[in-house]
């Protein structure tokens, strides 16, 4: 069994498949390659389970390209060779870690049988993707949705892959070794590659001296690359005395320094999945443009902050319109500094008091893996409850979707509803009483939810919507897209939704929609998601019924 | 003014002066020529060397076991007819270039300048590798057509330089194609 991996896009999106690759060779064996950019071949030491590397000179590459004595298919060549080279060397699998253009056209390119590639691409006249985990990837993109899963578990899904959190013992060198303190301590990465992500000096600064009024013996290791050493010692050499170290390092060595810590501080980097397979919790602030819910840290009782606002996450690529970064400012510097401590001593009760106390202004999600090893994102905080019900039950139906299992046997479901059963008598039974204020309110925002659903399908209407030119469709679309989105009814009037869909969709926008394969497999996939999510929530009502 | 050519004495035999210059040392041409092909920043071992001149250059780069091919591109046609005597073919028109590259090299190539040579007419080599190297477009519907692409007819295109990154939109959309992805695999990663 020979496989190849494929993973050209950042940094940060190849570290985070570095445990997929890992359970994948453990479960099939065989001969593992892998393509990347050259630039990120110091990662390599990090993969000790990979056989072979392949390798794309990016910045050669644009070297050439801006050089005139250089033809102007020579790069289109060296890509040609290392396409042959990909073909002669007859794959097993050939497997894409990322989902774009690049990966697109790439795999497009390759001449190899459908059974062979998992990703997507242009083949036979028609777009495969070799797994529906890949699709609803894609569909997720195209739709501007918002996934129900995890990245590493989208991936893992579609390599059949049962688990890959485990953990891992790394093995050290006598350098490494040394490097890590005696003594207890926490690490913080402050710095990132986007502004956006990236709080100012006198921030951290803040945020370290809230910690200590409830912290005053552990210290503190700020990790960075080499390069980035002797400006933050002009930064933060003042801190010396509050016990705060800056700690230069290769990725092993932050990697052993992160496993041995007691908790990790991140921005959403790279570094924050070198605490896959470690007992150390990550406390994510997410901002900018971090998706949490696809993207965020992987490992059992992280915790991740996200300011509560509209425009969060923002667009990668887009600068950010207002004057100075909200969704930072929304932080407070006390905030972090006292949920550190509490996230340091696993004080769940002190974090969900903040969370509460916070609810306006941050969102508070800790990452938890269900009973079926998916990773959730349970919101904290009074109320959160009901809003990770639905999350729950859409994760729940769409893994019945993906898994391509039959939506009419309701009998199969058993596993799906024995997750929300058990998540629900986890964070909230503790007596009926308990119970019966949540499962009403739980109940209220679903009634909130399906007016709201009611609203955009009547906004699909014929009437409202007659003509057909591009505006109104793209008007339309988004408005599929936010129900797509938002919809997570219960007790939703199936056979009228259908109707009202299929005259908003093929009545008023006709064949240009029709036509369009992914719009009515969003569509059918919509009409799955309904019928599931409806059943389970009978399936749990029985229960709680019993129990009130 | 009209090409002059002359030629001044040297203990390494005849070096050439055109209209004045002249194109190689005449106190140290063969250290001079194998500095010149040390300073090559080399990407392919197929190469094409506009500029003859003394060719003293040539001399040494044939000597470069990395230089697997090369042709010798030479607009003047007195410095051409004094290659010959040495024993070199020179190609002295871009079309005649551009066809023997087609025929002789299978993938990429890169052009070395010298400079001494070429200085003079500097326009007309640059047009010359423009054309060849696919800058300009009747160049690139060359090139595209070596990888069985057509050009997108587009009367913009004609002032334009070409730049690697764009060959997808410069050409007809083929989706099933594997040359085609490749040129958009190559956008992506420029970008």
């Amino acid at each position: 069994m020979k496989t190849l991996f494929i993973s050209l896009m950042r940094l940060g999106d190849f570290l985070m498949m570095r445990e997929v690759i890992r359970s994948y060779k453990q479960k099939n064996g065989g001969e593992i390659q892998v393509l990347i950019y050259k630039e990120f071949e110091f990662a390599k030491s990090l993969f000790p389970f990979v056989d072979q590397w392949i390798s794309i000179d990016r910045k050669e590459m644009q070297e050439v390209a801006s050089r005139k004595d250089q033809y102007i298919l020579n790069n289109f060549f060296a890509l040609d060779h290392l396409l042959q080279r990909i073909e002669n060397e007859d794959y097993d699998k050939v497997i894409s870690l990322t989902h774009n253009h690049l990966s697109h056209y790439f795999l497009s390119a390759l001449n190899l049988e459908p059974s062979q590639v998992i990703g997507s691409r242009v083949y036979d006249s028609a777009i495969d993707y070799g797994s529906p985990w890949v699709q609803y990837l894609n569909d997720i993109g195209s739709f501007e949705g918002v996934s129900a899963f995890h990245l590493i578990d989208i991936y893992r899904s579609a390599l059949g892959l049962y688990s890959i959190e485990s953990l891992e013992d790394l093995e050290l060198n006598e350098s490494i070794r040394a490097s890590i303190p005696q003594e207890e301590y926490i690490c913080i990465q402050m710095t990132s590659n986007e502004e956006k992500k990236t709080f100012s000096s006198e921030k951290w600064k803040e945020v370290i001296q809230y910690y200590r009024q409830l912290d005053s013996k552990r210290k503190i290791l700020c990790l960075c690359a080499p390069s980035e050493e002797e400006r933050l010692q002009k930064e933060f050499g003042e801190l010396q005395k509050l016990k705060v170290e800056i700690k230069p390092c290769d990725l092993p060595t932050a990697q052993a320094l992160i496993h041995q810590a007691k908790l990790l501080v991140t921005p959403d980097t790279a570094i924050k999945y070198l605490a896959i397979g470690s007992r150390t919790p990550v406390l994510e602030l997410s901002l900018g443009s971090s998706q949490y819910n696809q993207t965020g840290s992987y490992t059992e009782d992280s915790l991740i902050l996200q300011a509560n606002l509209e425009c969060s996450p923002c667009s990668h690529r887009l600068k950010c319109p207002n004057a100075s970064y909200i969704c930072q400012d929304m932080m407070g510097a006390d905030l972090i500094g006292y949920t550190m401590f509490h996230h340091m001593e696993r004080n769940w009760m002190a974090i969900d008091i903040l969370a509460s106390e916070f609810f306006e202004e941050v969102n508070f999600y800790r990452a938890e893996f269900l009973q079926n090893r998916f990773w959730f994102a349970s919101r904290l905080g009074e109320g959160a409850l009901a809003e990770n019900l639905k999350s729950m039950f859409h994760q729940a139906s769409w893994q019945v979707v993906l898994q391509e299992r039959n939506v009419e046997d309701w009998q199969r479901f058993d596993l799906e509803a024995q997750v929300i059963r058990r998540y629900l008598i986890e964070k909230a039974y503790t007596s009926p009483e308990n119970l019966r204020p949540v499962l009403e309110k739980f109940e209220a925002i679903l009634l909130g939810m399906e007016l709201e659903s009611e609203e955009l399908i009547r906004s699909l209407s014929p009437r409202d919507n007659a003509r057909k030119n591009r505006k109104d469709r793209d008007k339309s679309l988004q408005a599929v897209n936010l129900w797509f989105d938002r919809n997570r009814s219960l007790n939703q009037d199936l056979p009228a939704f259908e109707q009202l869909c299929i005259e908003a969709i093929h009545g008023d926008m006709g064949a240009e929609f029709s036509e369009d394969s992914a719009t009515c497999r969003v569509l059918d996939n919509m009409n799955h998601i309904i019928k599931i999510e409806r059943k389970l929530s009978e399936m749990i009502r029985v229960d709680y019924m019993e129990i009130l | 003014m009209p090409n002059a050519l002359e030629f001044v004495e040297s203990e390494f035999g005849p070096i050439p002066v055109l209209n004045g210059r002249r194109l190689a040392s005449k106190r140290n041409p063969i250290t001079e020529a194998r500095s010149w092909v040390e300073r090559q920043d080399r990407k392919s071992s197929d190469l094409i060397v506009f500029g003859f001149g003394a060719g003293f250059h040539i001399e040494e780069l044939q000597k470069d076991k990395e230089a697997k091919s090369f042709l010798i591109f030479e607009l003047n046609e007195e410095i051409a007819e004094y290659a010959k005597t040495k024993g070199y073919e020179v190609i002295t028109t871009k079309e005649k270039l551009l066809q023997i590259v087609e025929q002789s090299f299978p993938s990429d190539f890169q052009v070395l300048f010298h400079q001494p040579s070429i200085q003079q007419q500097m326009q007309d080599y640059d047009e010359a590798l423009y054309y060849l190297c696919g800058r300009k477009k009747e160049g690139l519907e060359k090139a595209l057509k070596r990888i069985s692409l057509e050009i997108d007819t587009n009367n913009e295109l004609d002032s334009k330089l070409f730049l690697d990154r764009d060959l997808a939109s410069y050409c007809k959309a083929k989706p099933m194609d594997r040359n085609y992805n490749l040129l958009n695999v190559l956008a992506e990663i420029l970008k």
